[in-house]
């Protein structure tokens, strides 16, 4: 028959059978490598992928901890989700360049560094040592494991080297301190007059046809932008867990379930001989394990040590080398007929054989650490605030996509929604694309109160998440285009801008008129004439006693020559003009700072050249690093 | 290909194929496995010797960060002997430098750097140990020798090696090549853009 097949397996036909064949087998897997239907991917740098559930871990554990920086002040409402997401996420891009950058520059995190940085975490202490119980639990809440955790720590340590190797190797030499401390400390020593604008102010009547030429230049600040009234319905997790009712049952049945979270329950040791024999052994396989594991147990009994006898004769080979030990144990990791019968001994007791899916084992309790479990009544309160949270959490997805879906379904009212799922409508007072007070502050809300499908085709939204426990679906109730205020409305604010702008134009010319002859030869205290002149002698850069802006000014002024004067005019914050002559410039000097002073100068400067060095280096880095976005966050 | 009548045939010519051919199939299945395992325990080599660096060279930085300068001073050292091929004896180096420059002694600042511009094999560790060592020629007065170390004009480091050629123009009193040089350094963006702007506004002229 061989012979028959070989014979006509020729020609092109069996050829062409074998290729189809062989493609499945060529490319299996090959998704693998495609990245088809993994995870979805937000950024990469080299080739090191960012995946979206990565980000969005660390967008919520950023926003998390502005929550807790923040405390009461915390608004949500006021953050643009959007843009913070994408510092987040620029923010891992920098991260990953320098991790990457530093492994490959040959750096590494020692072990010994990443033990002493963990031991070193006050969380994972209990009387101020390092606790091994407390550091595993810790790391199982923040859904990792040990060596998990470890892999971070070492990344962060890793990370954190290059910037130690800029920042703290940074100095400041003898010539940049003197610098420093030459211009910080340097004073000039002035004369000046204000010029202002209220000796030039008349009460000429302003025509008409200026106000209206006014108006047209400024209209865009007499602009009252567009306005919406919306209705909407809120679901709010915190309400609806008010609303939630528990019976005794039902809260005993949580408590029993959750055990681990109110206290540690009664873990047991136990050593054991295991005679394997597979579930579906036949009988006389049973049969002969069972005469098996008696026998051991009559040996056991007889005063023969069990942990030598576990050593010599278990077929379980993870505890035989330790005397049949498996350590302490808890409830529901064990086989439950394992379980059961280490459960019904007293400490040292032996047990009789117990079958379990393994074969037949021969248990020696070793040890009890009682538990400590608070009782039901203990716990009470905790217990049904979590189980209303967790229903309260259950309610609220169920009750979202009935929302979403029956407002998707008549998207001409709120009416059937509000009546089918119970749920008021609310109605907000107008508002502009600004925004309003509470929930109406939301940019998401915003956003889609004035989208093109709910301001002009009059739906309803679709469901707005605004956060874990809140979503809002509403639709525009009306709506007022942006206009401009009348300018009969506006008039008098008008003339009065216009005399204010006339002033100002008059003070400023007589400014620079008084400056021409400052600058002719005249003496100040002649050109100041009926204007106030003030002496303010030697004043220093972050001098308090004149203007801000014309102390500036003077600072941004050429130095004099000997012997003459360098005068100028500024325009200060409200309008005035003030003129200045400028007689003399007084270095400042390191000679006339004490010690505490010049250590905290260098400190200043040292950490700005240290950083300055280390921001230029991670940029750099990045510009030689390949990264790309995908479509959705490089927009 | 060609096919054979019987086996005894067949097994002649595996065997004539062996006898060519064994040699360098025992050959290469042995450089292969060795090339596997060398590249392997050469990784497992780097990691160690990684690792064991880093512990030495945080035990440095805090020692300098603390301001032990005798203990920070030997740490470096060492990390320099027995590391010296990594970029943690370039760290020393740098380290080296601020220990020296705070203790007066700017000629040893300036030779640790120049080690480090010499074996940094990353270039923004050069560049930043260059940096460095001409800011220091500047504060000797060896205006020449800063001038000469200060020539970037490209890259992320500009605008630091243009505020640095303007503090150099300025000790050479040439206030117009300063100015252009602060003015350069402000648009390429620089840590301490206060401190130049103040610099820039010191050297103002009279506007016509």
């Amino acid at each position: 028959m061989l012979q028959a097949i070989r014979d006509k397996a020729q020609g092109w036909f069996a050829w062409g059978i074998v290729i189809l064949i062989s493609i499945p087998f060529a490319l299996w897997g090959i998704q693998e490598y495609l990245g088809v239907g993994a995870e979805p991917v937000v950024a990469s740098v080299n080739g090191a992928e960012i995946t979206e559930r990565e980000l969005n871990g660390r967008y919520e554990n950023f926003r998390q901890d502005l929550r807790k920086r923040l405390g009461a002040s915390y608004r949500p409402e006021l953050f643009d989700d959007e843009r913070m997401r994408k510092e987040v996420l620029q923010d891992m891009i920098r991260s990953e360049v320098i991790l990457q950058a530093s492994y490959d520059m040959g750096l590494r995190a020692g072990d010994q560094l990443v033990s002493s940085a963990i031991l070193g975490i006050p969380t994972f202490q209990k009387n101020g040592r390092f606790d091994q119980e407390t550091f595993e639990r810790a790391v199982r809440l923040q859904g990792t494991s040990a060596a998990g955790f470890e892999e971070r720590i070492r990344r962060i340590l890793l990370s954190e080297q290059l910037s130690q190797a800029v920042n703290g190797t940074a100095f400041v030499t003898d010539f940049e301190l003197k610098e420093k401390i030459r211009l910080q400390d340097q004073a000039r020593e002035f004369a000046f007059f204000a010029v202002p604008r209220t000796k030039f102010a008349s009460d000429e009547s302003i025509s008409d046809e200026s106000v209206q030429v006014y108006y047209k230049k400024h209209q865009e600040s007499y602009r009252v932008p567009e306005q919406v009234k919306l209705e909407y319905i809120l679901l709010d997790a915190d309400s609806l867990s008010a609303t939630i009712e528990a019976d005794e049952e039902v809260l005993h049945g949580y408590y029993d379930d959750h055990l681990d979270n109110y206290g540690r329950p009664e873990q047991r040791r136990a050593s054991h001989i295991l005679v394997l024999v597979g579930a579906s052994g036949d009988e006389s396989e049973v049969d002969a394990a069972r005469k098996k594991i008696e026998a051991l147990k009559a040996r056991a009994e007889q005063g023969e040590d069990f942990a030598e006898l576990a050593k010599s004769t278990s077929q379980d080979p993870g505890s035989a080398t330790n005397g049949g030990d498996l350590g302490f144990f808890g409830k529901g990791i064990m086989d439950p007929a394992f379980e059961a019968a280490t459960y019904a001994l007293q400490d040292g007791e032996l047990s009789a054989p117990v079958r379990s899916a393994f074969g037949f084992h021969l248990i020696k309790l070793t040890g009890i650490k009682a538990g400590d479990v608070k009782s039901f009544e203990e716990v009470r309160d905790e217990v049904t605030k979590a189980y209303k949270r967790g229903e309260a959490e259950r309610v609220f997805y169920e009750y979202a996509e009935r929302l979403a879906d029956l407002s998707y379904e008549d998207p001409s009212s709120l009416q059937p929604v509000s009546t089918t799922l119970g749920l008021d409508i609310k109605k907000s007072d107008w508002i502009g694309r600004e925004g309003g007070a509470g929930i109406l502050a939301f940019p998401k809300l915003l956003g889609a109160a004035f989208s093109e499908d709910v301001l002009n085709e009059h739906n309803n939204s679709e469901l707005i998440e605004l956060d874990q426990n809140q979503s809002v679906v509403l639709r525009v109730l009306d709506h007022k285009e942006a206009s401009y205020r009348a300018i009969d409305e506006v008039k008098a604010t008008i003339i009065a801008a216009i005399r204010n702008e006339q002033a100002e134009t008059l003070a400023k010319a007589e400014a620079e008129k008084l400056v021409g002859r400052l600058k002719a030869g005249e003496p100040i205290d002649i050109v100041a004439g009926e204007f106030e002149l003030k002496k303010p002698g030697a004043v220093k850069r972050r001098g308090t006693e004149v203007p801000l802006k014309l102390l500036a000014q003077v600072f941004r002024a050429p130095k004099p020559a000997p012997g003459e004067v360098v005068s100028g005019v500024t325009r200060l914050g409200d309008g005035d003009f003030a003129v200045f002559s400028l007689s003399a410039v007084m270095e400042g000097s390191v000679d006339s700072l004490d010690q505490e002073r010049i250590d905290q100068e260098k400190r200043t400067l040292s950490n700005f050249y240290g950083r300055q060095s280390f921001d230029d280096l991670v940029k750099d880095l990045r510009e030689r690093a390949e990264i790309t976005l995908t479509q959705s966050e490089s927009e | 290909m060609s096919v054979y009548q019987t086996e005894e045939e067949q097994v002649e010519a595996l065997k004539k194929w062996w006898q060519e051919n064994g040699k360098s199939v025992v050959a290469g299945v042995v450089i292969g496995l060795g090339a596997v395992f060398g590249w392997q325990s050469w990784g497992e080599y780097k990691e160690r010797v990684g690792g064991d660096a880093s512990v030495a060279f945080n035990q440095m930085i805090t020692a300098v960060e603390s301001g032990d300068s005798d203990s920070a001073s030997k740490q470096a050292e060492l990390l320099r002997l027995e590391y010296e091929s990594s970029n943690y004896a370039v760290f020393a180096a740098l380290a080296q430098a601020r220990i020296k420059i705070e203790a007066g002694d700017s000629p040893a600042a300036r030779s640790q750097l120049e080690w480090a511009i010499d074996n940094a094999s990353e270039s923004g560790l050069k560049q930043i140990a260059q940096l460095r060592l001409a800011r220091i020629l500047l504060s000797e007065g060896d205006l020449d020798g800063a001038a000469a170390q200060a020539k970037v004009d490209s890259g992320s480091y500009a605008g630091e090696f243009a505020a640095l050629r303007g503090d150099i123009a300025l000790a050479r009193q040439d206030n117009k090549s300063a100015r252009d040089a602060y003015s350069l350094a402000l648009a390429n963006g620089v840590g301490n853009s206060a401190l130049v702007q103040m610099k820039l506004d010191d050297l103002a002229v009279e506007t016509p």
